[in-house]
């Protein structure tokens, strides 16, 4: 032990330990102040009920209930439908939403479903209503009249039919499972997309064509806007009504297509925010490609050439392999930024979109830790947030492993 | 005479041949630049949209998208009424000057902190020094985003133990940097033609000049921290919040490291025989030979921190510290929405950069392609 210490710290050895803590022991203790004292402190804090207000917190019993809030989610099978659906809502159970159209045909006043000279426009009034979507009234304290009593803490996040059943997807956080699910569809379709569009980029100003250098510099101008600035201008190009990008989708399908509700229609929020994200980031992975490109000698090319190769066949069997590397650095590196997704989110959509379409996780954790000041369950769901991350790049690296050990 | 035709005949297929391969050349450039022009046009019209609509009247800029004038600026309408309404309703020059003030400081001293970092990761023997390595690169994945609220709290309620930890290290870091600079310097200056002649105690100063020029960003948040030491309590609302927590990266450090290792260490060895320190290593062999992925980390930071969103937005208040991104907001939440001081504000926030990128980007592909980024 003494000879250890005599090694370490004294002779030339010694020198240098200690210059390296001089030179590098600032950075350290900079990463251990500002990151993982913060994130072992995230931990601490997941298990208490911190507010930002200052207010002294106590630790949950038990401690892991923000834990257990965030994550507990279940599918259970909801009561049959009753065989006379009610439109009025009732304390809990099932109930049929009224459409406009069918309050319509309801006031309507020659159209009275009592009056039996009116059947005809009766059942047509019927048939219109019957369309309205049914819901299940979930009311936690009125659970324990149907049997559910003990999921009286949870809330729907989905329903679904199957087979004439009716099943539900429980959740005691909704809008985690949202945000987490949203994350994936994100990272899903920009990762790929945002990749092969790159690769594309890169393969297209990679050609030996006089002014490339301008292309280049068009397609990578977007990645020095500033996502929050840029995001605001896109919010305009996106409106609706008098959108830039609908007037040109109109244009180029001659009238046909009318254009989308983008940012205000669930279905669209997310691709809209994903057409943007994929627009500013995609010129970045271009030059990355390009570096990698560069690199692949020209020889290769050649040599495949004479023995007849194609252009597909030199793409699928030279570049692609030589590429490896930088995909795999590029893939890892567009995943955890669409894990993190968050301006172009709070810019464009600040309440999370038209029913939480475009909420994520780093979005929700700091609505909650921030706007609402609960620093605890944010906690928790940063911690989340990091251990889901953390699982996604792991699983990432042992494909990319795997795949080596096979060639 | 029959050779001769046989001739003629080949000449004129040759010609024949040469004239098709001109012309399926041409064909494929044009099809090449339409597709790469229409790329472009994809790229670009939100930023030309942008930039027209900052000079048109609040009315035109909705009155014109349905045609082709959203891209076109109309002479007789040009205006600057929407820029000078920027200037009326935020301070924008203070918004610039916190923006570019905190960028470059962290940028500058995120340079010299990282790469010392990596310098003692790549050539120095200590023990533990793989275990760093190895925490280093974990912590990559670790996003500032979830820890953001954590270290809000922590910001918040600076312990002074704290403050006092955090001021000598910056004191360590910039009497580092004087020690380096200084001792890297004093030979240089006196081999400069120009300053051979001069007497001794202005070179000196000349000399103590220059290295207090290099350290200025680490000079200013030990002027901070100074300031905080004393005050005591919560770091929100100042510069330093913005700049401190990010000064020290895992991934410029990765970036650093992965370079460093690639340097022959027959250079440093070269320089050790000749008595030179570790210092001296640093900053005579090393950072002249890692020019390429000094760019690189200095312009991917730069990018970073400009752009820097959430962490502004939740330390600061009110626009004395806060930098642009967040002094937008302003504009979105005022009723009714001036689209075109908005258009304005962000061609104002994106033009500078844009030019300077312009002005850079040859420069900027080739630092990145040699500096590893790849992977």
């Amino acid at each position: 032990m003494h000879a250890l210490f005599e090694r370490t710290f004294r002779g030339r050895q010694g020198r240098e330990f200690w210059t390296a803590m001089l030179m590098g022991g600032p950075a350290f203790l900079m990463l251990v102040l500002f990151m993982i004292w913060p994130f072992i402190r995230g931990i601490d804090l997941s298990t208490t009920n911190q507010r930002f207000d200052g207010s002294v917190a106590t630790r949950l019993d038990p401690w892991y209930r923000n834990f257990d809030q965030v994550l507990s989610v279940n599918a259970i099978k909801l009561p049959d439908l009753p065989d006379v659906v009610p439109y009025r809502a009732p304390a809990v159970g099932w109930y049929r939403e009224r459409t406009p159209a069918c309050n319509q045909c309801q006031s309507n006043f020659s159209c009275d479903i009592t009056d039996p000279d009116d059947a005809v426009c009766a059942e047509n009034c019927a048939q219109i209503c019957e369309r309205g979507d049914l819901i299940f009234r979930w009311r936690g304290r009125n659970l324990d009249e149907i049997g559910l009593g003990e999921y009286s803490e949870y809330e729907i996040a989905r329903q679904v039919s199957f087979g004439g059943n009716h099943y539900a997807i429980i959740a005691k956080d909704p809008l985690f499972w949202k945000g987490l699910l949203n994350n994936f569809y994100f990272a899903l379709v920009v990762v790929p997309v945002q990749t092969g569009l790159a690769l594309l980029l890169a393969i297209v100003v990679n050609q030996k064509l006089p002014y490339r250098n301008v292309f280049r510099t068009m397609y990578f101008s977007p990645v020095v806007t500033a996502m929050v600035i840029i995001a605001v201008v896109w919010k305009f190009l996106y409106n609706p009504d008098f959108g830039l990008i609908n007037e040109m989708i109109q244009f180029v399908t001659f009238g046909q297509v009318e254009g989308f509700r983008w940012l205000q229609s669930p279905d669209m929020a997310m691709p809209a925010i994903m057409i943007m994200s994929i627009w500013q980031g995609v010129g970045f992975q271009m030059i990355i490609f390009l570096a990698g490109l560069q690199d692949i000698p020209e020889d290769l090319y050649e040599a495949s050439s004479i023995d007849g190769a194609n252009i597909w066949q030199q793409f699928r069997f030279i570049t692609l392999p030589m590429l490896r590397n930088t995909m795999i650095f590029v893939v890892l590196t567009t995943t955890i930024l669409a894990f993190r997704l968050f301006d172009q989110v709070n810019v464009m959509t600040p309440d999370g979109g038209p029913n939480e379409s475009t909420a994520t996780m780093v979005w929700y954790a700091i609505r909650r830790g921030w706007t609402q000041s609960e620093v605890g369950y944010a906690s928790a769901i940063s911690v989340v947030f990091v251990v889901i991350v953390l699982i996604v790049s792991l699983i990432q690296r042992t494909v990319v492993k795997s795949e080596s050990a096979i060639e | 005479m029959t050779t001769q035709t046989l001739n003629e005949q080949q000449l004129a297929a040759a010609q024949r041949q040469a004239a098709i391969a001109r012309a399926v050349k041409i064909i494929r450039r044009t099809i090449a630049y339409s597709f790469m022009t229409f790329l472009g046009f994809l790229f670009l019209f939100p930023i030309v949209f942008m930039v027209v609509a900052a000079f048109k009247p609040n009315e035109r800029v909705i009155a014109d998208l349905a045609s082709i004038r959203a891209f076109l600026p109309n002479p007789s309408q040009l205006t600057l009424e929407n820029i000078r309404d920027v200037f009326d309703s935020v301070r924008f020059g203070r918004l610039a000057f916190n923006s570019l003030f905190i960028t470059l400081v962290t940028v500058i001293s995120g340079l010299f902190v990282n790469s010392m970092a990596a310098f003692t990761l790549s050539r120095l023997r200590w023990p533990g020094r793989t275990l760093m390595l190895s925490i280093i690169v974990s912590l990559i994945i670790i996003p500032l985003e979830a820890i953001a609220v954590p270290l809000l709290m922590q910001v918040n309620q600076m312990s002074d133990a704290m403050n006092i930890i955090v001021l000598a290290l910056l004191l360590l870091l910039t009497g580092l940097l004087w020690v380096i600079v200084w001792s890297a310097s004093g030979k240089m200056f006196r081999e400069w033609p120009v300053l051979r002649n001069l007497p001794e105690p202005a070179l000196y100063l000349l000399q103590a000049l220059v290295v207090a020029v290099i350290a200025l960003p680490l000079e200013v948040l030990v002027y901070f921290m100074l300031q905080q030491a004393q005050e005591g309590g919560t770091w929100l609302n100042s510069y330093h919040v913005q700049i401190l927590p990010f000064i020290a990266e895992p991934f410029s450090i990765f970036l650093f490291y992965q370079f460093f290792i690639g340097i022959p260490k027959d250079f440093d060895e070269a320089a050790y025989v000749d008595g030179a320190g570790p210092f001296r290593i640093y900053w005579q062999v090393m950072v002249p030979l890692s020019r390429p992925v000094f760019a690189t980390v200095a312009i991917l930071k730069f990018l970073q921190f400009w752009s820097f969103y959430l962490w502004p937005l939740m330390v600061t208040r009110g626009d004395e510290f806060r930098p642009l991104m967040v002094g937008m907001d302003f504009f979105q939440t005022q009723l009714p929405i001036r689209w075109g001081s908005i258009m304005a504000y962000a061609a104002m926030v994106t033009i500078p950069v844009l030019i300077t990128f312009l002005l850079f980007q040859k420069w900027f592909v080739q630092s990145v392609s040699s500096s590893g980024v790849k992977g």
